[in-house]
């Protein structure tokens, strides 16, 4: 029986890397997370 | 006694400089950058990694010349959280104490329909892996949570360093919401100015689409709305932007691509009895036109490149900070910095309308004297024209 290989998603694929991110906030309250998600996009894009 | 006296002065004091009305003292606005880095004998790539060695640095400059209000207070190059995720563009130099950006393009110019499509998913999916390396490849949410958790100091600093210059300094923050507009994203980060100024010939429908995609999304429409609501007591002004993009824009291309947000947030002040700061570098003389539009006493402009004189003849109505040549603060003697301020303060400031501060963002060393900072600031506690 063929080995099903398991697809390595990375932080850019989208949505399945943004919800996983969105998954690693701790510490940030839920309602909160996506502002605080693409607050820190914008800086590490911009800087 | 009220604990807060200094704070409710400074404000009150700027606010009615900026309405045009005679003040007893005239008030001071710090450009000072990076300087305040080298100035107190530290090094960029000490300071810009260390929040402790950055926090007293920053406080340290007020205590010394202790200026009104603040550009710049340590939060503007978090160079950790980028580093995390391998996307540090930088280079310092501390022999020369410049830094040094990697030239790199984050976005294709035949890109546009899908940022116009989904300006998130673009950003997620395409331009944070071409700037953050590690964020495309093995092991890129390790990465990812290293970089929130420098994310999450970075903000500490922040938030610290608001928290004691508004508590223990009595320095109000300028505005409760401070943004770039939506062309500013395509000019400063996604197509750069060389990519931004053919894109404004070969496909201007598409830069003013894509500038209405990115408003949306970055909710400049929320931020403007907000203005309606109570103005925090600890603020100066009700709304601020900072204009970088225009340089390479000829008035056509400002009537659509700025004006329509500039006119919408400074109208929203004017309703709600605010004022709206412009911080502009370049040079915006150009655009002048449109700037009289603004009720007198509404807008207080801070140019880089113009001559500050002309800008007053063309704007009257218009309150102008800065002016103070770094060529004369850097060079020339306190008495010859004391003569120019004398001048500024003649001809812009007599009957309100002038905040005193540097004519650019102070980056060197040799960007200004210390004993020259001082004397001006001295100046401007007797002397009001």
């Amino acid at each position: 029986m063929p080995q099903e290989e398991k697809e390595e998603i990375n932080v850019s694929d989208y949505p399945q890397g943004w919800e996983k991110c969105l998954e690693l906030l701790e510490g940030i309250p839920e309602e909160s997370r996506e502002s605080f998600l693409i607050g820190w996009m914008m800086m590490v894009l911009n800087f | 006694m009220d604990s807060k006296t200094k704070l409710k002065e400074r404000i009150s004091t700027i606010q009615d400089a900026v309405a045009f009305k005679k003040t007893g003292r005239i008030p001071t606005f710090s450009n000072y950058w990076t300087y305040m880095i080298l100035e107190s004998g530290n090094k960029l790539s000490e300071a810009l990694y260390d929040y402790s060695l950055l926090f007293s640095i920053v406080t340290g400059f007020h205590e010394k010349y202790g200026f009104d209000l603040y550009n710049y207070k340590g939060a503007r190059n978090p160079f950790r959280v980028t580093e995390a995720i391998d996307g540090n563009k930088y280079i310092i130099d501390d022999e020369r104490e410049t830094f040094n950006l990697v030239d790199y393009e984050i976005m294709h110019e035949d890109e546009y329909s899908e940022l116009i499509k989904d300006p998130i998913k673009f950003y997620w999916s395409v331009c944070l892996p071409r700037k953050n390396k590690a964020l495309g490849a093995p092991g890129s949410f390790e990465a990812f949570v290293k970089s929130i958790e420098e994310y999450k100091l970075y903000n500490a600093f922040i938030a610290k360093t608001e928290k004691y210059f508004l508590e223990e300094l009595e320095v109000p923050v300028l505005a409760p919401a401070s943004l770039l507009l939506p062309v500013e994203t395509l000019f400063n980060f996604l197509r750069g100015i060389k990519g931004l100024s053919i894109d404004l010939r070969r496909r201007p429908h598409e830069v003013e689409a894509a500038v209405e995609a990115i408003g949306r999304v970055m909710g400049l429409d929320q931020v403007i709305g907000a203005v309606d609501g109570p103005m925090p007591e600890y603020a100066v002004f009700g709304g601020r932007t900072v204009l970088l993009g225009h340089s390479v824009l000829n008035p056509k291309q400002f009537e659509k691509l700025y004006w329509p947000y500039i006119k919408k947030w400074v109208d929203a002040c004017e309703r709600n009895g605010k004022q709206f700061q412009i911080f502009s570098e370049a040079q915006v003389t150009t655009f002048t036109d449109f700037f009289q539009e603004f009720p007198k006493g509404t807008v207080m402009l801070q140019p880089e490149q113009d001559d500050v004189f002309e800008l007053r003849r063309r704007l009257p109505n218009v309150a102008i900070c800065g002016g103070m040549k770094s060529s004369i603060l850097g060079t020339k003697s306190k008495q010859e910095c004391i003569d120019y301020a004398k001048r500024l303060i003649d001809t812009l400031g007599a009957n309100g309308g002038f905040v005193m501060g540097p004519d650019k963002m102070m980056t060197y060393r040799n960007d200004a004297k210390p004993e020259n900072i001082l004397a001006v600031q001295e100046l401007c506690e007797t002397y009001t024209g």
